[in-house]
């Protein structure tokens, strides 16, 4: 059976030794005594050449009991429990994937090596997952290895910015059957369920950096436009913070370096022009502890801009231009040019998606006191309609085509219709079936908002390049691959500092550039920045370990104690008593039956 | 049994005569309750009290032989003439006074504690005082910074002459050599007062206590502190008479290889006071005096008692 030592802090009982043989040899001082004659004293002097300390230790039975007496000791203060043939136990630790983990990646791992140690030696054997928080990442490791968790916490890289922890420790605590521990490894303070203990080696730190970019042409729509940049900068300590910062262009080798100041909590805003013709540069802030904020890339970008053609000249035609005009990457189309979104009247056709209103010009016709009611639909959702006023709907006949959007009175107000081109192109049309010249649709936000995500729905469908700035990890919604008929669709990968990997709907972790293809052709060209705040302020983060004391509990159910205690704290007393009594009766005793004997 | 007397303080050092006036009284005492054994032994030498070994004008009888010319006709047994009308002498014991030779080892470890001084001057009065009630010719040899003899007046006045005899504490005293020095006197009786605690081999010492035809006694008196030392723990030993020293930690292993050396060496002494014919008694200090002597001086045929 192996040895568990529940209470290793018993070993600092191991001091008695040395104090022990301090008290014996150090502070024991000589008293002088005056005696007939020293010949005597001299015919016993030691046999050995020893030394004189050896000669003190080896004579001394009192020391001897004594040093046995602070072994003894220290064997129960330390609390040996003999682990059981037959125990197992699970371990599943959790590893925090906040990307604020990355800054005491190092100290987490001794910590957790010490802990895991420790764990291994509760049970005769143990099974170890190591998973961690970002759930669409497969388990770490699964074995019975310490060395293999370790090993495949080397390997890991936290990417997420704050989230809950709760899913994953959810699936740990399902590992864990009878006994065991999921143990969290984060940095900072967190509430987990009671089973769960909590590991952190996170300190506080000073940290500056990047907080947010926006970029902006200086020429809108212009192919040789420059660029407008402004960062935020951030002092997230408790400290006035001085940083260098500067701008690293491809092919620019000594950029000019500026200082920036900020007090503890300040946020600073720095802007600059990227040149025409520059597409990429990378805004570097002097470097600390915790380095995804420390760089801030920036792509030049290009919008995909969505065409308008207007075919309705009626007064609702008028308003609802307005309305798509005040909307960003929106342009009127010019007459030679195929559009990629119509506004037309109802019952007009079109060849192309469209918004389609009911013309006005008619009578006056009194609001429908009617609730409006939406259906759960992407363009509606989480919309207020009740203060939409209307006339009553006009009677639009629903197909299995359609989707209605909203509803009053029972006649579907808004809805979405399928269909295809003569040419055999599928567009989707939005026809609002009321006269908005009679209503508040101008004023109402509902309205409009339902409105940007149709047309943003129109522009990602756009197949031709654009870039733009990202934040990392961010979705990235791309329309999907064209095939020629009968052959297979071409594969969208994404190329980032050279690797190519397949694209999974993300933009990927980590600052850098990315480029997205689609057989072999550029689709996106993008920056990705470091954008969570959150994760970038170490105020919250502290040191915090509750995997010790859940260790004990786990020692008394794999273990047994030792059932020699109460021999050795007999033991205990005995060598006190006898180095107490050595010390005072034995050699009196002796000498006393030496001179009986002569006599 | 007696009490043990007030210790005083006797010291080396320090003879107060009026201290050892009271201490000679006491030894007065003793001596009449015991005594040095004179009266057994052959002696030689003026005529005295004590029979001696030859013939003389005693009135105990020894012996009758038949009349020599020039035997002194005084002795002539008339009564045995006229039964059988031959000359016949009438021999008695000779009375002579025995030669007692006192020396006294006056080194600093005789007087190391109180108890120690106070036993070595009673044992030297107690001698003093038995040989004079016997009628003999005693004579103090007193071994210290040399070996000087003392009047017998200046002893018996408690006058000890300090200077002569003190010793000097930087000097170990060679108390063997001493006694090679001193004019002891021929067939004498030497009765030493020592506690025998010297490198000097015994034999060396006997021989030099027994030479001249001399017969000896030997006290050595000791105390408790040399026969049973309590001593534990880091010591720093100072030998009284050299000043020397000695660092060292005493346990009970110690302790036992000294009791051990210490009965040793004393074992060595008596069986060369067995094999030379002398006596030798330890006289411990604690005890009260007479209890001291019976311990060991009686059976050794030191004292005689009754």
């Amino acid at each position: 059976m192996r040895l568990l030592l529940a209470n290793p802090a018993g070993l600092w009982a191991l001091l008695a030794i040395p104090a022990v043989l301090a008290i014996h040899f150090l502070q024991e001082r000589s008293r002088r005594l005056r005696v007939s004659t020293l010949f005597l004293l001299e015919r016993v002097r030691p046999e050995s050449t020893g030394g004189a300390k050896f000669e003190r230790l080896r004579n001394s039975m009192p020391l001897w009991l004594q040093l046995l007496a602070a072994l003894l000791l220290t064997w129960l203060l330390v609390e040996p429990r003999w682990i059981k043939e037959d125990s197992r136990q699970t371990v599943v630790v959790v590893l925090d994937s906040s990307v604020s983990m990355e800054a005491f990646k190092e100290p987490t791992r001794e910590l957790l090596a010490e802990k895991l140690r420790g764990w291994s030696r509760a049970a005769a054997r143990t099974e170890w997952h190591l998973l961690e928080t970002d759930v669409r990442k497969p388990t770490l490791y699964t074995g019975a290895e310490v060395a293999g968790v370790l090993r495949a916490y080397d390997g890991w890289k936290p990417v997420l910015g704050t989230h809950r922890p709760d899913e994953a420790l959810q699936v740990g605590s399902g590992l864990v059957k009878e006994h065991g521990i999921v143990i969290f490894v984060t940095d900072r303070k967190a509430e987990v369920a009671t089973g769960v203990a909590v590991l952190s080696a996170g300190e506080e730190i000073e940290n500056v950096g990047w907080a947010g970019v926006e970029t902006t042409l200086i020429k809108p729509g212009a192919a040789d436009s420059g660029v407008k940049w402004s960062v935020l900068v951030r002092n997230y300590g408790k400290a006035p913070q001085t940083r260098q910062w500067w701008v690293e262009q491809e092919g620019k080798t000594e950029p000019q370096r500026s200082n920036v100041t900020l007090a503890p909590g300040q946020t600073g805003e720095l802007a600059g022009e990227l040149p025409p013709g520059v597409d990429r540069a990378t805004l570097v802030l002097s470097g600390d502890q915790f380095t995804w904020d420390d760089r801030m890339p920036l792509q030049r970008p290009v919008e995909r801009v969505v065409n308008l053609a207007f075919e309705a000249g009626s007064a609702p035609g008028g308003g609802m231009k307005k309305m798509l005009q005040a909307l960003d990457g929106v342009a009127v189309t010019p007459v030679t040019q195929v559009p990629d979104l119509t506004v037309a009247e109802l019952g007009n056709p079109v060849n192309t998606d469209a918004v389609q209103i009911l013309g006005g010009g008619g009578e006056n016709l009194p609001l429908d006191g009617n609730y409006t009611v939406a259906e759960d639909h992407p363009l509606t959702r989480d919309l207020n309609w009740m203060s939409l006023l209307t006339p009553r709907p006009m009677e639009l006949g629903l197909t299995d085509r359609d989707e209605p959007l909203l509803w009053k009175g029972g006649r579907p107000l808004a809805l979405l219709r399928h269909d295809l081109t003569a040419t055999g192109t599928p567009v989707r049309r939005l026809l609002l079936a009321w006269d908005l010249s009679q209503s508040n649709a101008a004023r109402h936000p509902a309205l409009l908002v339902m409105l940007h995500r149709y047309v943003e729905q129109i522009r990602k469908a756009k197949r031709e390049p654009w870039a733009g700035n990202f934040e990392a990890g961010q979705n990235l919604e791309v329309p999907p691959p064209q095939a020629a008929p009968g052959t297979a669709p071409a594969a969208l990968t994404l190329l980032r500092d050279g690797k190519r990997t397949e694209f999974t709907g993300r933009v990927p972790d980590g600052v850098g550039f990315f480029d997205l293809e689609e057989g072999g052709k550029a689709m996106i060209r993008g920056a990705i920045h470091f954008a969570d705040t959150r994760e970038a302020d170490f105020r919250e983060a502290a040191p915090l370990d509750t995997v010790d004391a859940r260790r004990w509990e786990a020692a008394l159910k794999q273990t047994e104690a030792d059932p020699l205690t109460g021999l050795w704290v007999l033991l205990v007393l005995a060598c006190l008593l006898g180095a107490w009594g050595w010390r005072s009766g034995p050699a009196r005793s002796s000498a006393g039956s030496i001179v009986a004997a002569r006599s | 049994m007696s009490t043990a007397p007030p210790q005083m303080d006797l010291t080396a050092a320090d003879f107060q005569p009026a201290a050892l006036a009271t201490l000679h009284q006491r030894m007065k005492g003793a001596a009449a309750v015991a005594r040095l054994p004179l009266r057994s032994g052959h002696w030689s030498g003026v005529a005295g009290s004590v029979l001696g070994q030859g013939t003389g004008s005693s009135i105990d009888f020894q012996d009758q032989r038949p009349y020599i010319p020039g035997d002194d006709p005084r002795h002539i047994n008339w009564q045995a003439y006229a039964r059988t009308g031959n000359y016949t002498m009438k021999l008695y014991r000779q009375e002579v006074t025995p030669k007692v030779d006192l020396l006294l080892d006056l080194s600093p470890s005789m007087f190391l504690t109180p108890a120690k001084a106070q036993r070595t001057w009673e044992v030297v009065y107690f001698c003093l005082e038995s040989a004079l009630r016997l009628g003999a010719a005693v004579r103090i040899h007193a071994l210290g910074r040399d070996a000087v003899d003392v009047p017998l007046e200046r002893a018996l006045a408690h006058d000890w002459p300090r200077g002569e005899v003190s010793t000097n504490l930087n000097a170990k005293v060679d108390v063997a050599g001493l006694l090679e020095r001193s004019p002891l006197r021929a067939g004498s009786l030497r009765v030493m007062v020592s506690d025998l605690l010297s490198e000097t081999p015994p034999e060396r010492m006997m021989n030099a206590l027994l030479h001249g035809k001399g017969r000896a006694l030997v006290f050595a008196p000791f105390c408790i502190e040399e026969a049973h030392p309590a001593w534990d723990g880091n010591i720093e030993f100072e030998e009284c008479e050299s000043a020397l020293r000695d660092k060292r930690r005493v346990d009970k292993d110690i302790l036992v290889r000294y009791l051990r050396a210490y009965q040793m060496h004393f074992s060595l002494w008596r069986e060369q006071a067995v094999r030379r014919g002398a006596g030798l008694a330890r006289v411990a200090a604690e005890p009260p005096f007479l209890v001291a002597l019976r311990a060991e001086a009686l059976s050794a045929g030191v004292v005689e008692m009754g």
